[in-house]
């Protein structure tokens, strides 16, 4: 194994993570979505039973 | 047959063992600022104090030259096993000082549950706890979220040839980029964006519900490192619930969320490949099993007294299921009302989303998503192989980052993990019981010191015995590294104490 000083190195702005703010953006997106989602189907089923 | 450790394996552990010792006494020059700038100056003592016997314990054994720079597997193991019980000694220190800690023990139980980003605490009277202090926990989150030897490499500080080795033993999978150097400064790079971003937030609205410049701003700070690390410590002893604040419960849930995502997906995601996330194994298992447990914990809520509304069906069971299947801990109770006020189903489906755990290569813990996705696929494929004619070739394949196809060799590898985390739940749970807790609450505080969750029933604290308090320690150091790294320690030391056979 190479000295990991040595290795060959990949800049973050050279980047292919030039798209991070699409990434961040698209994650925090769907996080947002996904628990709205949970919270609606689990408020759904409360209702339901209570109804 | 386990092989004899020679000096020169030793010397090879001892030597970069100390350099991540000598570099958590580094960190804690941060604390040391906060309790310069904070005007606590016995707080300052203690981390001058802590500061030296870290650079003089990990100096000491970085100065041991190993006779070959090349770390090999076994080396990698021990070096990881026995770094973070080491680091969490030394960070232990200024700690113990702090009149907030009975003993010494009790402050390596928090350094510990902090670097193991699990969140269990045996702090007294933590709301007049020191900003220092409190800075130095949450930092122990940060540290070991993102994992020691990942802040070392990323930094590439003395380590030489193994550096691969070394990041795999810290229970990672894979590396995000071809150079592990750049892989480790991803995920730095990663947490920064989202600890800022999430910081801000928070500040804001402290700021809008009334605290002060200073205060609102550490707190901030110290909850987006906690639920992004999915660590679960708090600067207030009623933890998320001090805030009342249903914003700041959907923004610490996002930060959850994403500390719990594999970096290999954070990696496909800020590369553009937006459609990874919905088509990754890991997050499916992850959203159904938090999908499919919601419901459970919202039946169970549906018919207690306290907690049928839907609003509290959302803040204490859905809240709860996030933190519990991320490996956070944050809470929103008091522990006391987990086994009485919650109900039984409730309290079921939040032991079982501890367990379960989150994503891969990530900050959080239990058996994880796609161990659990890769054995639904492997009963799947048994069940097909059974039903198929017997000259049929019945492969199954999945999505994780790109098509994979599912190994016996990897069905048996997840089964082999699957069984150590039960296994480690099981022990802890009949322990438990035997130090008198009910039973339902040792398997609740069992499954979160091993899942590195933080979610207590209050079985966890200063009073609790000095064999629990150990027992949870062993737990929590296993289930970080995933077991291997430890049990391969204690195989070598087995190994040197039995006497050597001569022919």
């Amino acid at each position: 194994m190479a000295d990991a000083r040595d290795a060959p190195r990949e800049s973050l702005s050279q980047s292919p993570y030039r798209h991070w703010l699409t990434g961040l953006g698209t994650e925090v997106g769907t996080f947002l979505a996904f628990g709205l989602f949970v919270s609606a189907v689990a408020a759904l089923i409360v209702v339901l039973l209570q109804g | 047959m386990w092989i004899r450790l020679r000096i020169a394996d030793l010397e090879t552990i001892v030597h970069y063992t100390g350099i991540f010792v000598a570099g958590i006494g580094a960190v804690m020059v941060v604390p040391l600022a906060t309790a310069v700038l904070a005007a606590e100056w016995a707080p300052a003592m203690d981390y001058l104090l802590g500061i030296g016997v870290a650079l003089v314990v990990g100096l000491s054994m970085a100065l041991v030259r190993p006779a070959q720079h090349r770390i090999t597997h076994a080396h990698a193991l021990m070096i990881a096993a026995f770094s973070w019980l080491a680091c969490s000694l030394v960070a232990a220190v200024p700690l113990a000082f702090s009149p907030n800690y009975a003993s010494y023990l009790d402050a390596v139980f928090d350094a510990l549950s902090g670097l193991t980003t699990s969140g269990l605490t045996v702090v007294s009277d933590l709301d007049h706890m020191a900003y220092s202090h409190n800075m130095w926990r949450h930092l122990t989150h940060l540290i070991g979220g993102q994992g020691i030897i990942v802040a070392a490499l990323s930094l590439a500080i003395g380590l030489r040839g193994g550096a691969f080795a070394l990041y795999l033993a810290e229970a990672r999978d894979e590396k995000v980029l071809p150079n592990v150097v750049n892989t480790a400064r991803f995920i730095w790079f990663v947490t920064a964006v989202y600890v800022a971003a999430g910081t801000a937030v928070l500040f804001v609205l402290n700021l809008v519900r009334g605290m002060v410049l200073s205060r609102a701003g550490l707190q901030a700070f110290w909850m987006v490192i906690a639920a992004y690390d999915t660590g679960g410590f708090a600067p207030q002893s009623q933890n998320q619930l001090y805030y009342h604040s249903a914003i700041f419960e959907i923004v610490t849930v996002t930060l959850m969320m994403a500390g719990t995502l594999n970096f290999n997906l954070h990696a496909a995601v800020w590369r553009g490949n937006r459609k990874e996330i919905f088509r990754n194994i890991e997050t499916r298992t992850l959203a159904f099993s938090i999908l499919a447990i919601s419901l459970i914990v919202s039946l169970g809520l549906a018919a207690t007294q306290y907690y049928d509304a839907v609003p509290s069906v959302i803040r204490k069971g859905v809240y709860h299921v996030f933190s519990a299947h991320t490996g956070t801990g944050h809470q929103t109770l008091y522990p006391s009302q987990w086994a009485g006020d919650f109900g039984q189903l409730a309290f079921i489906g939040i032991l079982l989303a501890m367990g379960l755990g989150g994503g891969m290569s990530s900050t959080g813990g239990g058996i994880k998503a796609l161990r659990v996705g890769l054995l639904f696929k492997a009963i799947s494929n048994n069940v097909r192989e059974a039903i198929s004619p017997r000259s049929a070739l019945v492969q199954t394949r999945y999505h994780h980052i790109r098509d994979k196809v599912l190994t016996p060799e990897l069905t048996v590898s997840v089964l082999i993990f699957f069984t150590l985390f039960v296994l480690s739940y099981v022990t802890g749970t009949i322990v438990g019981t035997g130090y008198g807790s009910p039973l339902m609450d040792a398997a609740f505080e069992s499954v979160s010191a091993s899942a590195n969750v933080g979610l207590s029933t209050g079985i966890t604290g200063p009073a609790m015995p000095t064999g629990l308090k150990l027992l949870y320690i062993v737990q929590m150091w296993i289930g970080r590294l995933e077991f291997i790294a430890v049990l391969a320690l204690f195989g070598y030391v087995l190994t040197a104490l039995r006497p050597s056979r001569t022919s």
